[in-house]
Parts: structure tokens; C-alpha cells; sequence
């Protein structure tokens, strides 16, 4: 019955396409993305993201050779009352315990009335072409309730096959709730089964005034890396070496345009305690925030990293009318690590300089000189350019 | 002298005070005041009266805005010959307006019924004085479809189309403070509720394993951008996996640090770089062994080299009864079977 139902009338549905040429000059790379989407509200939405590029080896790019990857290609069906919806193809995974993961497969989601969700997924997790182990597939589920209209608690297992081997299996807690307009928290928790033991807690409150003027967030995270390493490696019979970072961060808006933020954290590596902070200081040159100056003091402690870090950035509207942008992007870091010597460095100083023009029919120029000096390399020069183009548009009424 | 001095210095200060205050935006510039809507609803002026027509109108149309022909039907002797939208009603309250009536799936047709024609059940704000009256998003949500149209995540009933609307949300989901820490976690609880907006190339830019390039380098151009890799971040990736290598592992295998340093020749594997590990690394029981310490510090650097094929380098010395010595910590536990899985029978051949 509910098929024959009269469903509504379809409004407007929105496409979108996007083609971006990206460069780099030494060491020489050259990119192409694509991207579309559309909708054909409430059944499908599809979405594709694909790139090609050729030059120095860098992420997915081969030793200079041509390359064509598909970072996303997902089509995402759904009954019209929103009861049920599945996504297939190539996407990121990220849903209770499950750590965001970058698959080819399917995620199936059912709501009850009771605001009870129930979901399943599976699929093979993308290795990038990295050689080595090969994932085999990934499989899991999800039970989730709706605590009113403030929250959701859920629960959630997943299992992980490695060239044939159980190496990973999981259960978690994941947990959030809006107690109030001002009050907002959220937690995840996950355990290792096949090496019983904690593998990640996430747990963050934050308030806020109601004015925004001033907001607080105390936050914790503990992470092993042996029980995030696929259990088939040697590595996890090192047992429990899990970091725990836990810290407090303010967000002041000090006056209208301007924002402050303070965050400290203590953090604990191997049995010896750090700690990392930092300040930061945002203004905007206009009411619209269309231009901005922002500076941040950095430090770390924390085992073998220790450093401090200096940051100024810019965005600087040259010139604006109601078809075109003209904007300069200054930006410079500096890292000052304790451990100076003649080999390393004494500081590693990092900057950019980008020069964007963009025109309100969807084309986009912006070109960029950069140059850094590191542990590694003592003048780095690079040029940078990209080219792209936008266009949404909507389909029938 | 002095006197001119101090008064040099206070036009100088005050000069600078107003000046800063400007740049901090504590002095506004002029702008058009806020429309007087209680002051009509207190005289008790129909809201027809001004934006006639309204009641019929459905998904598209104009957005019925009185003009000044309009008020001065009032009005009649106005204090001022200039368009009356020019100071009365703010400029930002119309743009959104017209955004609501692009963006959104409305008809005051439809509401007008459900409403018995009583315009203040949804635009609250009129009996306040501000002329930002549109309807907020829990007045919405309270009515019984929209209530059950936001428990079904079918956004798409309202937005013509949410992740192209590009709004950040105004009351029911806050992204403040710190999100590139806080969005995980949120987003694992209720997924669902953010992909209402988001797409997957917003998750894919960072969490995607074929990325081209980090997004800080794709996006040259946006330095205010939070990411987590910023355009420098390879000064100090190495001091910051020794920090925090759980963290580079919830997204990157541990073979993704070996195989961008081999493709660039900066690894133990490249023939012409010999040896990464500094003099006494390892060695007999006794000596300085140096690599022990660094293994539980980072993990994930050693299984970067020595995971797979390589750990029978390891387990020549760290077996039951071999010089390196048990290698498990005290309490360990598994469910692995010792005979058949990895990594068990690299060290417990037959299952001993």
C-alpha cells in the first residue's frame, strides 16, 4: 500500500559537476579531478570523485607513471518514508566503534519508530595499492536507540579477515547526548577481542554560552597502537603501550571580530608524561570574516617531540565586486625543535605565498610560491597552480 | 610644553582606541535598524496588510516583501523621500529570505491551512522586537510530520538541497570549538545526522587511502582551513608519531611510512642509505640494545620495516628460550591459536 501511495511531488533536484587541474612544479606533478553528483529526491543520491595524475611518486601517484584512482564512487538508495537506506560502491566507512574506513562495499541502514537504528556493513578495505598485506573483508553491524531528542547510544561489532586470518575484532560503546543548548558531550569506546584489551577511548564535554562568546571543552583520548595494528603482526605481543592525552580547551570571542583560543593537554607516551599546548589568535578584517589574520604560539613536550612552533596567516581581499574575488593568501610557519644541531637544522622555517581570482560562474584560478627549509632539506622550493571550475544546476520542477 | 604634550598624546590615544575598536569590530558601522513588526502587531495590523498575497503562494514566487508603495498607504506623509527598505529592515534578514525561499521546499499555502491563518505560531520573533522572524528550526520540528521527517533523516522533505545549501546549522547541531577533534566522535555516534549535509568527498578529502595529494596542499589557497595535516606538517611528522603513533594509525597503515620513504629514497630499504638505526641499536643482552625502548615508544615505525617478512628478523632473538627473551608483557592474553595464526607460530612452532 505504501508503494501506491501518492508520494510528493518532486521539487527541484540538484546536479553538480567539478573538474579541477592541480600542479605542482618541483618536483613535478600534474592532477586531475572530477567530480559530480545528483539526486533524484527521496530514492537516489550519487556521488563520484575520480582523479588522474602523472609525476614524482606522492601518495597514490607511482613512480611517474600515469594513474587513475577513484576516491569515491557511491550511489545511496532509500525508501521514500526514510525507513531504510543502503549505500554501495566506494565510500568511507565511520559508524560507532568502526574507525573511519575507506571501502568498497555496502552499508545498510534500517530506523525503527522507536528510534531504534539497526545498520550493517561490509566490504574490502582499500589499501592504496600499498605493497604488503592485503585485507581480505570487513563485517559488521550496529544498534543504536535514540535518547529522546537529545541524544543516541549505540553499540556496535565489526570483524576483519587478513589474507584469509582473523586479524581484527572489535566491539564498542559510542554515545552522545545535547543535554542542553549549552551542554553538549560525546564518547566512544572500543575494545580488541582477539588481544583482549582497550583499543580507543574518545570522550569530549563541551558548554558554551549561549551568546557564543565563550566556550569550554574538556576532552580525554586513549589510543593503543597494538590493538589498531592488525593482530596478525608481530608488533601487538608488545602488549599495552596506549597514549593518553587528556586537556581542557577556551574559545573566547573577544570582541566581534576577534577570537581567542587557549588548549592545554597533558599526554602520556611510553610511561613518561608531556605536555602540548597552544595559543591562537583569529581576526577578521571585515564583518562578513572575508578577510583574516590569524597567529598561533605552539608548544610540545612530549616524549622525542619537542618543538615549538610560530604561525601567521593571512587572507587578504585585493579586490571584490559582485562577479569576482581577487584574494592573497600570505602564510608562514616556523618550528624550533629543543634538539638543535648543524645536522637537522637549527629551525625549519616554512612559507607560501598564494594569489587566488575567483568569478562567480563557477571558475577559479589560484597560483602559489612556497619554500621551506627542514631535517632533510635545506632550500625546498616549489610552485603551485591549480585551475577549476563548479556548476551546480537544478533539474525539472 | 607639557600641556601640549598630553593633549598630543591623548588625541593620539583616542585616535587609536577608535581606530581599534573599529578593527575589532566594537564600533559597527551604520547599517539599517532592525523593521518595527511589534510596533505594527501592537496596532494591530494584520501581517496581510503588508505582504498581501502570501497565503497562496507555494514552493517558488517572490518572497512578498512590502514596498514602499505599500507603506505609504499608511504612511502617508513618510520623513524621507529614499526607498523605505533602505534604513527600515535589515539588508541580511532579506538575503535570507531569499536564500529560505531557493533553498527550501515551502508553501504558505500548505501552512496557512494547518495554521488557521495565525502567522505567529511559526514566526515567533514578530512579537519581539527584531524583524528576524523567520521560523526557527524547532518550531518547525514540533509540528508532527517535520518531527518525524527529522527522526527519518529525510532532510530532502524541506531542503531542496542540504549539502549544496552549504548553511552552517543555526540551533540544532553546533560545530564550535575544536570539530577536527570533536567530529569523530560525534560522527560515529550519529553518522547519520551528518551525512544529511555532508557528502562522502567531504570525508573521502581526508579519510580516503587514494587521496592524491593532503588537502592543506590541494587547497593552497585556504590558510585558515583546519586540517589535520597542515602544509608543513612534514617538518614534524616524525617527532609526532613518536608523540602519538595510535593516532597515524587510525588512518594509515603501517606500511604507508615505508612506502613513501622507499618511493623517495630516504628509507633503510634504498640500497645507498645502509642502516637507519644508530650504533648500538641492538646487540647481545648486556649492551646499550636501544631499539627495545624505541619499539614500545613507536611501534608502528618498527612495523613499518620489519611488519610481514620481516618480523623473523625479530623472532630469531625474542623467542621462549632464545637471547632476546620473552617478548610478551606480564598478564598478555590472546585468542589467537598459537599453532596456526600469525603472528603465534612465527615463535610457537607445533603450537609450543
Amino acid at each position: 500500500m505504501l508503494l501506491l501511495a501518492p508520494l510528493p511531488q518532486a521539487a527541484a533536484q540538484p546536479h553538480s559537476v567539478g573538474a579541477e587541474l592541480w600542479g605542482q612544479l618541483d618536483p613535478n606533478v600534474g592532477l586531475i579531478i572530477l567530480e559530480g553528483s545528483t539526486r533524484k529526491y527521496p530514492y537516489v543520491d550519487a556521488e563520484a570523485l575520480i582523479w588522474g595524475g602523472a609525476g614524482s611518486p606522492q601518495f597514490g601517484l607511482r613512480d611517474n607513471e600515469a594513474t587513475f584512482e577513484a576516491l569515491v564512487i557511491s550511489v545511496k538508495v532509500r525508501d521514500p518514508k526514510g525507513i531504510s537506506d543502503a549505500r554501495l560502491g566506494r565510500f568511507i566507512l565511520g559508524t560507532g566503534a568502526v574507525r573511519a574506513q575507506h571501502i568498497d562495499g555496502g552499508h545498510l541502514t534500517l530506523r525503527a519508530p522507536s528510534k531504534t537504528h539497526f545498520e550493517a556493513f561490509g566490504g574490502v578495505p582499500i589499501d592504496g595499492n600499498i605493497e604488503g598485506r592485503r585485507y581480505d573483508w570487513i563485517a559488521g553491524a550496529r544498534v543504536s536507540q535514540g535518547l529522546g531528542k537529545i541524544g543516541t547510544l549505540g553499540g556496535s561489532y565489526y570483524n576483519r579477515y587478513n589474507a584469509g586470518q582473523r586479524s581484527d575484532e572489535e566491539v564498542g560503546v559510542d554515545f552522545s547526548l545535547r543535554a542542553a543548548s549549552w551542554l553538549d558531550m560525546a564518547a566512544k569506546f572500543s575494545w580488541e577481542i582477539v588481544n583482549p584489551g582497550l583499543a580507543e577511548v574518545l570522550a569530549t564535554i563541551s558548554s558554551q554560552t549561549n551568546n557564543r562568546k565563550f566556550r569550554g571543552e574538556l576532552f580525554a583520548s586513549k589510543r593503543n597502537p597494538t590493538r589498531f595494528l592488525q593482530q596478525t603482526s608481530l608488533f601487538t605481543v608488545l602488549g599495552d603501550l596506549g597514549t593518553l592525552k587528556t586537556g581542557a580547551n577556551l574559545f573566547w570571542r573577544a570582541a566581534p571580530r576577534l577570537d581567542l583560543t587557549v588548549e592545554g593537554a597533558g599526554q602520556q607516551a611510553a610511561d613518561q608524561w608531556g605536555w602540548t599546548g597552544y595559543l591562537r589568535g583569529l581576526l577578521r578584517t571585515d564583518d562578513e570574516g572575508k578577510g583574516s589574520v590569524l597567529g598561533e604560539l605552539r608548544r610540545q613536550q612530549v616524549a622525542a617531540s619537542r618543538w615549538t612552533g610560530i604561525r601567521l596567516a593571512s587572507v587578504i581581499q585585493l579586490f571584490e565586486n559582485i562577479h569576482q574575488t581577487v584574494g592573497l593568501m600570505p602564510e608562514f610557519e616556523i618550528i624550533i625543535p629543543d634538539d638543535r644541531n648543524d645536522v637537522t637544522g637549527r629551525a625549519w622555517p616554512w612559507g607560501r605565498l598564494a594569489l587566488r581570482y575567483r568569478h562567480q560562474s563557477g571558475w577559479s584560478f589560484a597560483t602559489a610560491a612556497e619554500a621551506s627549509a627542514n631535517q632533510t632539506q635545506r632550500l625546498d622550493v616549489r610552485g603551485l597552480a591549480r585551475v577549476s571550475y563548479q556548476r551546480a544546476w537544478h533539474g525539472k520542477q | 610644553m607639557r600641556k601640549i604634550v598630553a593633549v598630543t598624546a591623548l588625541i593620539v590615544l583616542a585616535g587609536s582606541a577608535g581606530a581599534c575598536a573599529k578593527m575589532l569590530g566594537l564600533e559597527q558601522e551604520k547599517e539599517n535598524r532592525a523593521f518595527e513588526h511589534r510596533a505594527h502587531v501592537l496596532e494591530g495590523i494584520n501581517c496581510l496588510e503588508c505582504h498581501a498575497g502570501i497565503p497562496e503562494t507555494g514552493d517558488t514566487g517572490p518572497t512578498h516583501f512590502p514596498t514602499t508603495a505599500d507603506c505609504v498607504e499608511c504612511h502617508e506623509e513618510p520623513h524621507d523621500p529614499e526607498t523605505c527598505s533602505n534604513c527600515h529592515g535589515r539588508a541580511r534578514n532579506r538575503y535570507a529570505a531569499e536564500m529560505a525561499r531557493k533553498h527550501l521546499r515551502f508553501s504558505h499555502a500548505t501552512h496557512q491551512e494547518e495554521g488557521a491563518g495565525d502567522c505567529v505560531r511559526c514566526h515567533v520573533n514578530v512579537t519581539a522586537d527584531s524583524d528576524y522572524v523567520r521560523t526557527k528550526h524547532p518550531t518547525c520540528l514540533s509540528c508532527h510530520t517535520h518531527k518525524g521527517q527529522w527522526d527519518t533523516r529525510d532532510c530532502g522533505g524541506c531542503h531542496v538541497d542540504l549539502p549544496g545549501e552549504m548553511a552552517r546549522p543555526e540551533s540544532h547541531v553546533v560545530h564550535d570549538g575544536n570539530f577536527l577533534r570533536e567530529h569523530g566522535v560525534q560522527a560515529n555516534a550519529q553518522g547519520d545526522l551528518c551525512t544529511s549535509c555532508h557528502t562522502q568527498r567531504q570525508c573521502a578529502e581526508c579519510h580516503g587511502i587514494t587521496v592524491p595529494t593532503i588537502p592543506s596542499r590541494l587547497d593552497f589557497d585556504a590558510p585558515m582551513r583546519d586540517t589535520m595535516h597542515r602544509a608543513n606538517f612534514i617538518s614534524v611528522h616524525d617527532m609526532q608519531a613518536a608523540a602519538d603513533p595510535a593516532a597515524c594509525v587510525v588512518c594509515h597503515s603501517e606500511l604507508f611510512c615505508v612506502d613513501c620513504h622507499t618511493r623517495l629514497g630516504i628509507s633503510g630499504q634504498n640500497p645507498s642509505r645502509g642502516n637507519p638505526h644508530p650504533p648500538g641499536w641492538s646487540g647481545p643482552p648486556g649492551s646499550s640494545n636501544t631499539h627495545g625502548q624505541a619499539a614500545r615508544l613507536d611501534p608502528l615505525s618498527c612495523a613499518s620495516c620489519h611488519g610481514g617478512a620481516g618480523e623473523v628478523l625479530c623472532v630469531s632473538c625474542h623467542q621462549v628460550g632464545g637471547p632476546g627473551g620473552n617478548p610478551h608483557p606480564p598478564g598478555f592474553n590472546s585468542r589467537l591459536d598459537k599453532a596456526n595464526d600469525l603472528p603465534c607460530r612465527l615463535c610457537h612452532v607445533g603450537g609450543l
